[in-house]
C-alpha cells in the first residue's frame, strides 16, 4: 500500500525542528524510516505532516569522553556497528547490533528512532537498560537529561513531548576488559527478539565486582534483573552462579500475545540470561 | 463488546444529576474530547482524541441523550464517531444510573460498543478497551471533582490550580515530560492515559 | 493539491531530475517515475528485500526510503550491474550458472544486497553468505543456488 499524503519538512537545524513540531499538531519524525515507513505504507499512522531529520546538522556521531560514549540520536546501526571506539569500550553493541534487522536495515535505521519507537522485542532499548544510559531531549524550552529507567512510559511510549526531540544517548564506560554478552531467541534471524537478554560483568580474581543484566522482549520496558545481580556479586563467575541468575529470571512478569505465552516467555529469559552471562563470564579479563 | 464503569460526584444527587446533564460543561472534563457544536437540545457533534502507542486517533461524531428518567436519575446516550483519517468507526450505546451513595453521587456507566474498521483491531487485544474506558472515566470523574469543587470555592484561579495537582498526582512515579498543557488541550493528557491504561492491561489487573 | 518537489537523483550514473510527490517511495519513482521496473516491490513493509538498491553504495530497502531523500545521491539499481555494453557482472554470471533464480522476483534484491556484502567481504564463509541474504525472500529456489552462486562469484573476483 501507500502512504497517504502529508506535508515533507526537511530542516537544517535542531532548532528549525523543533519548530516545525511546535508548529504542527499532528507530525511524525523521520529518522531512519526503518519503523515509520512501513506503518505510514500501510496507513497505520496517518499523520499531516512528516519531519526528515535526516538533513539535521549535528544529531549523528560518535564520541568517547573518556568516561563515556556520547552517541547522536541519528547515528546509523551501521555506523554503532563499524566504530572503533564503540567496538573497545562497547562491545556489546556491535555484538546486539547483528541480531538487529538486516544490514539493509542498519544501513538507515538509526539508535534514535529505535528508542523513541520504542518496539517491546526491539535490542537497543535493552542495551540502554543495561548501561543504565542517560537521554538528551531537546525542546522549546531547553534540554533535559532522562536515565532510561524513566524513558518508558507505556507501550511504544517515551517520556518525550510531541514537540521535543531525543538528540543524544550517553553510554557510561564500564571496567576495560569487562565481560559482555547478548543472546536472543527469535523465530528467523532478524526477526524482532522474542525474548533477549544483554549482560555485563566486571570480573576480578575470578569474583564477580559488578554486574547488570537487561532482559527484552518479556514487558512493554526493558526489565533490570536487579536481584540478581545483586546476587552475583561476590560471586564466582562461573557456570553455577550463571545459571542461579537465569533461574531468578524465570520469574518475571512476562507479557503474553497471540504467539507466544508468558510462561514460555519466563522459560526463554531463564536461557536467554545464563548464555548471555557464560559469554560474558568467558570474555571477562580477571576470570581465574 | 459490553463496557462497566462507574465513579463517583462529590455532590449529592440532585446537584450531580444537574451538573451531568449540563453537557457543555462537563465536556472539558473528558480526557482528549472536544465539544464543536451543540445541535439540539440533547445533540451535540465533537472529537475524542486517543493515541494508542505511535498511532494518533481522532473520532470525529455526535452524541445524542435519547432517554432521561428523572425519577430514576437515569438517562440513555446514543454516540457514533468516525476517524478523521478513515481508519474505523466506533459506536455506542450508554446507559448511565446515578445513586445516593453516602451523600455523594454514584454514576453507574453500562456500554455496548461496536468498532468498525481497522480500529476493530483493538477490540482485540484482550482487556485493551476496558483497560482505556476506565482511564477515561477514572481521568473524567477526577477532573470533574476538581470542577465541581471549583465551582465551591469562591478563590479564583483555584480551578486552574486544583486541576493542575489533581493531573500531577496522576502522573506517574518516573519524572513525566514537562507538559505545558493548557486547560483546553486535552488531547496530552492522553499519554498519561495510556500509561496507566496498556501497564494495567498488560499487567493483567 | 499535492505535496511534492522537484529532485536531482543520479541513477546508473545518469542524472534524472523530476517533480514527485513528497510521499512517493524511492521504489515507486524509479519503477514509476522513471520506468526502471527491475526493482520489485514485494511486501512494501521492508521485509522481503526484493526492493533493495544501493544508495551511494549501500544496500537499502526502497520501499522505505522517501524519494525526496535521494535527492543529490546516487542510486545503483539491478540495471546498473552489468556493464554498459551488456556484460553480466561476476555475480550475475554465477547466478545463471549456479541456478540463483527460477522465477526471477527476489533477483533483483539478491544481487544489489550481494553486490554490496561481496564488497564489504570478498572471502565469506557460508554461513556469513546466508546471514547476509537473510533479509532476502526467495519462495522459488530454497536459497541454495543463491549461496553457491555468491561463494563461486567471490572466488573469481578474487582471483581476479
Amino acid at each position: 500500500m501507500k502512504s497517504a499524503p502529508f506535508t515533507y519538512h526537511d530542516p537544517g537545524t535542531v532548532d528549525e525542528a523543533i519548530a516545525l513540531l511546535g508548529q504542527h499538531e499532528d507530525a511524525k519524525l523521520l529518522a531512519g524510516g526503518q519503523s515509520l515507513m512501513p506503518m505510514l505504507n500501510m496507513r497505520f499512522v496517518v499523520p499531516d505532516h512528516v519531519v526528515d531529520l535526516n538533513g539535521v546538522a549535528g544529531l549523528a556521531g560518535i564520541t568517547d569522553t573518556g568516561d563515556a560514549l556520547e552517541i547522536g540520536a541519528m547515528t546509523r546501526q551501521r555506523d554503532l556497528m563499524r566504530d572503533a571506539a564503540v567496538g573497545a569500550k562497547a562491545p556489546i553493541i556491535p555484538e546486539a547490533l547483528e541480531f538487529v534487522g538486516h544490514f539493509q536495515t542498519r544501513n538507515r535505521g538509526t539508535i534514535g528512532g529505535s528508542l523513541c519507537h520504542l518496539d517491546p522485542a526491539a535490542e537497543q532499548p535493552c542495551l540502554m537498560a543495561v548501561y543504565d544510559a542517560v537521554l538528551t531531549v531537546q525542546g522549546p524550552d531547553g534540554t533535559r537529561e532522562v536515565p532510561f529507567a524513566e524513558w518508558p512510559l507505556a507501550y511504544m511510549i517515551p517520556s518525550i513531548g510531541p514537540d521535543e526531540l531525543l538528540t543524544k544517548v550517553r553510554v557510561p564506560n564500564w571496567a576495560a576488559g569487562h565481560g559482555y554478552g547478548f543472546a536472543e531467541f527469535a523465530r528467523r534471524h532478524g526477526d524482532f527478539a522474542i525474548v533477549s537478554a544483554a549482560a555485563l560483568l566486571e570480573v576480578s580474581g575470578g569474583t564477580i565486582s559488578r554486574a547488570a543484566i537487561a532482559i527484552g522482549g518479556a514487558d512493554v520496558r526493558p526489565i533490570r534483573l536487579e536481584e540478581a545481580e545483586a546476587a552475583l556479586v561476590g560471586q564466582a563467575a562461573n557456570a553455577e552462579s550463571f545459571k542461579a541468575a537465569g533461574e531468578m529470571a524465570r520469574k518475571i512478569d512476562a507479557i503474553s500475545d497471540a504467539y507466544v505465552s508468558s510462561a514460555y516467555r519466563q522459560r526463554l529469559a531463564a536461557t536467554m540470561v545464563e548464555r548471555a552471562l557464560a559469554k560474558a563470564g568467558s570474555r571477562a579479563g580477571g576470570s581465574a | 463488546m459490553q463496557l462497566n464503569n462507574s465513579f463517583t460526584v462529590p455532590a449529592d444527587p440532585a446537584t450531580a444529576w444537574n451538573i451531568l446533564l449540563d453537557v457543555p460543561r462537563i465536556a472539558p472534563c473528558m480526557p482528549g474530547a472536544e465539544l464543536t457544536e451543540v445541535v439540539g437540545d440533547r445533540a451535540y457533534k465533537g472529537n475524542a482524541k486517543l493515541r494508542v502507542g505511535p498511532v494518533s486517533l481522532t473520532f470525529s461524531g455526535e452524541a445524542e441523550i435519547t432517554e432521561i428518567d428523572e425519577a430514576a436519575r437515569t438517562a440513555k446516550v446514543r454516540a457514533r464517531g468516525n476517524d478523521t483519517k478513515g481508519r474505523g468507526g466506533a459506536e455506542a450505546e450508554v446507559v448511565f444510573k446515578l445513586s445516593e451513595d453516602g451523600g455523594a453521587s454514584r454514576v453507574d456507566i453500562t456500554t455496548e460498543l461496536n468498532l468498525s474498521g481497522s480500529v476493530a483491531q483493538y477490540g482485540r487485544a484482550s482487556g485493551l478497551v476496558d483497560a482505556i474506558a476506565g482511564q477515561i472515566i477514572s481521568d473524567f470523574a477526577k477532573n470533574l471533582e476538581a470542577e465541581i469543587g471549583a465551582d465551591a470555592t469562591p478563590a479564583a484561579g483555584g480551578d486552574a490550580d486544583t486541576l493542575a495537582a489533581t493531573e500531577s498526582a496522576s502522573e506517574p512515579a518516573a519524572a513525566a515530560p514537562k507538559q505545558d498543557a493548557p486547560k483546553s488541550d486535552n488531547s496530552i493528557s492522553g499519554i498519561r492515559l495510556f500509561f496507566r491504561a496498556l501497564w494495567a492491561m498488560i499487567r493483567g489487573k | 493539491m499535492a505535496d511534492t518537489r522537484d529532485i536531482e537523483v543520479t541513477v546508473n550514473g545518469q542524472r534524472h531530475s523530476a517533480t514527485v510527490e513528497t510521499r512517493t517511495s524511492l521504489g515507486d519513482f524509479l519503477r514509476q517515475g522513471l520506468g526502471m521496473t527491475g526493482t520489485h516491490m514485494g511486501c512494501e513493509h521492508g521485509v522481503c528485500g526484493a526492493c533493495t538498491v544501493l544508495l551511494d553504495g549501500e544496500a537499502v530497502r526502497s520501499c522505505l526510503m522517501l524519494a525526496v531523500q535521494a535527492n543529490g545521491h546516487e542510486v545503483t539499481t539491478i540495471e546498473g550491474l552489468a556493464d554498459a555494453d551488456g556484460t553480466l557482472s561476476p555475480l550475475q554470471k554465477a547466478f545463471w550458472e549456479n541456478y540463483g533464480l527460477q522465477c526471477g522476483f527476489c533477483t533483483p534484491g539478491m544481487l544489489t544486497s550481494l553486490t554490496a556484502f561481496l564488497k564489504e567481504n570478498p572471502d565469506p564463509s557460508e554461513r556469513e553468505v546466508r546471514e547476509a541474504i537473510s533479509g532476502n525472500i526467495c519462495r522459488c529456489t530454497g536459497y541454495q543456488g543463491i549461496v553457491d552462486a555468491a561463494l563461486s562469484a567471490a572466488k573469481t573476483m578474487r582471483e581476479v
